[in-house]
C-alpha cells in the first residue's frame, strides 16, 4: 500500500511538470502546443546522444536536455508561432494553424531520433541509487524523492510566479485580454516568449526525470504523455496551476490503482475515458479558464 | 505507359487511398472544424473492415458498412463535440486518433494485437479504387458547389453572419464531421483490402502528420487542394530518394513552412499566379479592392484573415 502511494506520487510529480507547461501556454496564449509531447522526449533524447560522446556528471545533462527543449519551444514560438500570430489577425483561424504547426513541428523530433535510435528504446544511465527503507516494507529511492519534491516545488513556484509577481500578473492580463494588456504596456512578446521557454523547460524537466526513473524512453514515449497531458488540464480547467495538481493527482491515483489490479495494458486508456467524462458530464468545466474566465 | 503503369502500381494505389483521406481532412478545417477524428475513423474502417472481410464477409458490404457506421455514429458523437471551442475538439480528436493505438494493441486476436491485421483478402482493385476516390471526389464536389458547401466557407469566415441568414450552424457542423468520418472509414477499409494488413501504429500519430501534410500543402479552400496535396506528398519520398527515413521530417518541416508563408497551399499559389497572368483587367477593375480577387496576393495574413480583420471580435 505504502509502495503504491510512492509510485502514484512520483508518477503525479512528473504528470504535474510535463502538464504545467502545456496548460501554461494554452492558458495564457492560446497555443496548444502539440510538439510538447515530442519535445519532452527530445530532451532525454538530447542527453542520450551526448552520452554517447561525452561523460557528464548527471547535473550537467539536465542542463543540456532541459536546456534544448526548452531552447527549442522559445525557438517554436519566436520563428512560427509568433509569425502565425503577428499574421494571421482572425483570433480561430491562428489558433488552428498554431495546431497544424505544432503537428508539424513534433514530426522534426521524433523523425530524428527514430532515425538515431532505430525506434528503439534509449537511456542515460544512472539508475543506480540508493534506496531508504520504509515501514512496511515499500522502499523510496533518491530518485524518487528527487522527483516528487521538484514536482511539488515547481508547482509551488509557478502557482506563486502566477498570483504574486508583477510578471504573474501580467501574463494573467495577457490571459484575458491581449490587446488591452499590450496597450497597458505589457511586452507580450517577451512575455510569450518567457512563458514557452518555462512551458519547454518542464517539459523537458519531465522527459529527463522519466527516463531516469523508468531507465529508458522510446522516440513515440510523447504520444501517450500528450493524452495524459490532455486529461489532467482538461480536468483541472486550463490554465490553473492548482486544477492541474489535482487533475494530476486523479490520474496518476487511477492509473496506478488500475496497474496494481490487472495487467495494465489497458493504462493509457484511462486518460481518454476521463477526457470522454469530462467533456459529456462537465462542459462548463471545459470552457472555463483558469488563468482568466473567458466565455 | 503501361509499363510505367505497372512500376508505380503501389503508388497510384497509395494515391487513390489516399485522396478521400485528405479530403477529408480538407472538409473539415475548410468549415472551421478542429478535428483530426477522420483519421482514427481511418484506422476504424481499416481494422472493421479487415475484420469483416477475413470472417467471409463480402467486400462491398463490409466497406459500405464501414462507411455508413462510422458516419452514423460520428454524428451521434458529434452532439457534445461540436459544442467545444476550437482547441478543445483539436485536442479531444487528436486524443481520439491516439487512443485507437492503444484500443488495437489491446484488441488481442480481434485485431492481432501490436502486429496488426495480417493476410486480409485483397478485395479491391485498381478500378475500384479509382472508382471510390471518384466518387468521394464527385460527392464532395457537388456539396461545394450548393448550399451546404456555401454555408460552409461562411461558418470559416464568419459564424455570426452565417447564423444570422438562418443557418442551422450546428447541424452543418455536425454533418461535416460525419462526412469527414465516412470519408476516413472509406480511405481505411480501402487501405486494408488493398495492402492486406494494418498495424496499430498505421492510424497514429505519423498519419496525422501526412494527412494534414496533404491537405495543408495543397490548400483547404477545395477538394482539389487535398487532391494535389495527395499527388504531391505520395510522389515526393519516391522523387527524393535520400529522404527515406527522414520522410516525417520533410513533411514536419513543409507543413511549418505551408502554415507560415502560404497557408493557401498550393491552390492558393495557383490562383494567385492566374490572376497575374489572365486577369490583370481584373485586377485593375476600379473600386476594387486588391483583397477581393480570391486568394489574391497574399497580403499580410492571406485573404481569408483580411475578409476576418474587418469582422468584429468575438
Amino acid at each position: 500500500m505504502t509502495q503504491q502511494l510512492i509510485n502514484g506520487a512520483v508518477l503525479c510529480a512528473v504528470y504535474v511538470l510535463f502538464s504545467l507547461g502545456l496548460t501554461l501556454s494554452w492558458g495564457a496564449l492560446d497555443v496548444l502546443n502539440l510538439a510538447h509531447g515530442a519535445l519532452m522526449m527530445f530532451a532525454a533524447f538530447t542527453a542520450y546522444v551526448v552520452t554517447q560522446y561525452f561523460t557528464l556528471p548527471l547535473w550537467l545533462l539536465f542542463v543540456i536536455g532541459v536546456g534544448a527543449a526548452g531552447f527549442l519551444t522559445l525557438l517554436l514560438d519566436v520563428v512560427v508561432f509568433r509569425h502565425i500570430r503577428a499574421k494571421v489577425a482572425d483570433k480561430r483561424q491562428a489558433e488552428l494553424l498554431t495546431l497544424i504547426a505544432g503537428v508539424g513541428a513534433a514530426g522534426i523530433p521524433v523523425t530524428l531520433a527514430v532515425a538515431y535510435t532505430h525506434d528503439s528504446p534509449f537511456g542515460i544511465g544512472h539508475l543506480e541509487s540508493s534506496t531508504f527503507r520504509l515501514a512496511g516494507g515499500a522502499q523510496i529511492s533518491k530518485i524518487q524523492i528527487a522527483i516528487i519534491v521538484l514536482g511539488l516545488a515547481l508547482c509551488v513556484a509557478l502557482a506563486l510566479w502566477v498570483s504574486r509577481t508583477r510578471t504573474g500578473r501580467a501574463l494573467r492580463a495577457v490571459a484575458f485580454d491581449g490587446e488591452t494588456a499590450e496597450l497597458m504596456g505589457v511586452n507580450t512578446r517577451t512575455l510569450s516568449a518567457f512563458t514557452m521557454l518555462i512551458a519547454g523547460s518542464l517539459a523537458g524537466l519531465a522527459g529527463m526525470l522519466l527516463v531516469i526513473y523508468l531507465g529508458a524512453l522510446t522516440p513515440g514515449s510523447g504520444e501517450p504523455f500528450m493524452l495524459k497531458g490532455f486529461a489532467i488540464i482538461i480536468l483541472g480547467s486550463v490554465g490553473s496551476v492548482w486544477g492541474t495538481l489535482i487533475g494530476a493527482v486523479v490520474l496518476a491515483g487511477t492509473e496506478t490503482l488500475v496497474i496494481s489490479q490487472t495487467s495494465g495494458s489497458w493504462v493509457d486508456a484511462i486518460s481518454f475515458a476521463i477526457i470522454l467524462l469530462v467533456i459529456l458530464l462537465r462542459p462548463q468545466g471545459v470552457v472555463g479558464k483558469g488563468l482568466a474566465e473567458r466565455v | 505507359m503501361t509499363s510505367w503503369y505497372f512500376a508505380h502500381l503501389t503508388l497510384v494505389q497509395g494515391l487513390l487511398i489516399s485522396i478521400p483521406l485528405a479530403i477529408s481532412v480538407q472538409i473539415a478545417l475548410r468549415s472551421g472544424v478542429f478535428s483530426f477524428a477522420s483519421i482514427g475513423f481511418y484506422g476504424i474502417g481499416a481494422y472493421g473492415a479487415g475484420i469483416l472481410v477475413i470472417r467471409g464477409w463480402p467486400v462491398p458490404l463490409a466497406i459500405v458498412l464501414m462507411i455508413v457506421g462510422s458516419g452514423l455514429v460520428a454524428y451521434l458523437i458529434s452532439a457534445p463535440l461540436i459544442r467545444l471551442r476550437g482547441l478543445y475538439l483539436g485536442m479531444v480528436t487528436f486524443a481520439f486518433d491516439l487512443i485507437l493505438t492503444v484500443v488495437v494493441t489491446n484488441g488481442g486476436d480481434l485485431t492481432g494485437g501490436a502486429l496488426g491485421l495480417l493476410g486480409v483478402p485483397i478485395g479491391v482493385g485498381t478500378g475500384g479504387l479509382l472508382a471510390a476516390a471518384a466518387i468521394a471526389v464527385l460527392v464532395v464536389s457537388q456539396l461545394e458547389r450548393r448550399a451546404v458547401g456555401r454555408a460552409l466557407v461562411g461558418i470559416k469566415a464568419s459564424e455570426e453572419l452565417v447564423m444570422s441568414v438562418g443557418v442551422d450552424l450546428k447541424q452543418r457542423k455536425r454533418l461535416v464531421f460525419a462526412i469527414s468520418a465516412a470519408l476516413g472509414a472509406l480511405s481505411g477499409s480501402l487501405y486494408v483490402l488493398t495492402f492486406s494488413t494494418v498495424q496499430p501504429t498505421s492510424a497514429g500519430f505519423t498519419l496525422i502528420i501526412t494527412t494534414l501534410t496533404m491537405a495543408v500543402i495543397g490548400g483547404t479552400s477545395s477538394w482539389v487542394g487535398a487532391v494535389i496535396g495527395a499527388v504531391i506528398i505520395t510522389w515526393l519520398p519516391s522523387l527524393a530518394a535520400t529522404i527515406g527515413e527522414y520522410q516525417h521530417l520533410v513533411y514536419g518541416v513543409v507543413l511549418v513552412l505551408v502554415v507560415m508563408y502560404a497557408p493557401e497551399g498550393v491552390l492558393g499559389a495557383l490562383r494567385w499566379i492566374w490572376l497575374r497572368v489572365a486577369g490583370p483587367g481584373r485586377r485593375l477593375r476600379p473600386g476594387a479592392s486588391p483583397s477581393d480577387a480570391p486568394g489574391g496576393p497574399p497580403p499580410p495574413g492571406g485573404p481569408l484573415a483580411t475578409v476576418d480583420a474587418g469582422r468584429a471580435k468575438g
